[in-house]
């Protein structure tokens, strides 16, 4: 083996050890990309990925999942479930108006799950420190661990905002 | 002191404005959406034929993509997306993206870089940019980065030829397919270029 064999073996190696979250992300994208919730926003940077997931379900409107490395393979997994209701009849509008003003006086006590209102969308925030790295052995992700992890959280956001579903 | 008059015929008349405003806001945002349907149908096609995601980056005007497989082989994808939000150009000529495909191979021969140090430097007078701003299309570039060499191309796709507007599903079979026969073709200039 040549010395810029090596190197490039170096390189490609260090590029597998820094990448562990773009592996879980990519992986993430497939989970729901399979299940008919395609990618319908997406961003990146370095140690930074975001992708929003349509789901169309009864409830759920969208998922947004959000990676974001911190250090030593540790990091942050933002997930927002989103409900979305096209109100056209102003009782409703009403409705939610009144609903909103008791949600603002709830925010800071919401502990894990927090509610957020905007428009026509209500949103569920769940931040989660997850060590991303776990996920990821010998450049393989542990798709089942991932999807079941993921499963839990979607539906805890979803629990939250079932209530605020029109139909 | 007016005294406020209700007529439900005048509500129910909002009502079918704000729903008729409904379905164009969804076509709106449903066509906005295409390019990152195809981005993430993008990142399946490459995982389900053995690669897995490296580096992904994302800049305003693209996003980046940066796939290896277990031989260490890497492709590279680019995705314009300047025009994926533009509701008019959409409407009137189409889902048109620049998709920017690549192979990375590590050539671990210094006399063989030598070529794509060559190669690189006549890359770089290929034309660009000279219609609208997109590069002319399959041109073949050769880079170099550390001991491994690429070569890319541009296409101008119709993302419509591959994500159904209707349902956003995707046209996968269609997708890897076109993907292959650039990467196909890229790796025997690179090859040949190397030789």
């Amino acid at each position: 083996m040549g010395l810029l064999d090596i190197l490039s073996n170096l390189s490609q190696g260090f590029s597998e050890m820094t990448s562990k979250d773009e592996m879980v992300f990519g992986e993430i994208v497939r989970i729901f990309d399979k299940r008919g919730c395609p990618c319908i926003e997406f961003q990146a940077q370095s140690g930074y990925q975001s992708g929003r997931f349509l789901i169309n379900g009864d409830v759920l409107f969208s998922v947004t999942v959000v990676l974001d490395k911190k250090v030593a393979g540790r990091g942050i997994m933002k997930l927002t479930g989103e409900v979305r209701n096209k109100l056209a009849d102003p009782d409703d509008m009403i409705e939610m108006f009144k609903t909103d003003l008791m949600n603002i006086a709830k925010f800071g006590f919401g502990g894990q799950i927090k509610i957020n209102h905007e428009y026509n969308s209500i949103y569920a925030h769940t931040t989660l420190f997850e060590n991303i790295s776990s996920y990821v052995n010998n450049r393989v992700v542990d798709t089942s661990r991932l999807e079941s992890h993921l499963d839990d959280y979607i539906a805890k956001v979803e629990d939250a905002l079932r209530k605020y579903k029109k139909d | 002191m007016t005294t406020f008059q209700f007529d439900q015929d005048l509500e129910n008349k909002f009502v079918s404005l704000v729903e008729e405003s409904w379905k164009r806001y969804d076509d709106i945002e449903r066509n906005s959406w295409l390019d990152d349907v195809f981005v993430g149908a993008s990142i399946t096609a490459h995982l389900d034929n053995g690669m897995f995601l490296l580096d992904a980056t994302s800049d305003g005007k693209s996003h980046y993509f940066v796939f290896a497989d277990q031989e260490r082989n890497r492709n590279v994808l680019k995705v314009d997306h300047r025009r994926g939000e533009d509701y008019l150009y959409s409407k009137t000529v189409g889902h048109l993206t620049a998709v920017t495909l690549a192979v990375g191979r590590a050539y671990p021969d210094l006399k063989k870089l030598f070529k794509a140090a060559r190669s690189e430097v006549q890359s770089g007078m290929a034309g660009e940019g000279r219609i609208a701003g997109y590069e002319d299309p399959g041109v073949m570039k050769v880079d170099r980065e550390g001991s491994i060499a690429t070569c890319e191309t541009t296409l101008l796709l119709d993302l419509n030829d591959y994500v159904r507007i209707e349902d956003l599903s995707v046209d996968r079979e269609k997708l890897w397919i076109h993907f292959q026969a650039t990467y196909q073709s890229l790796e025997k200039y690179l090859s040949g270029i190397m030789a």
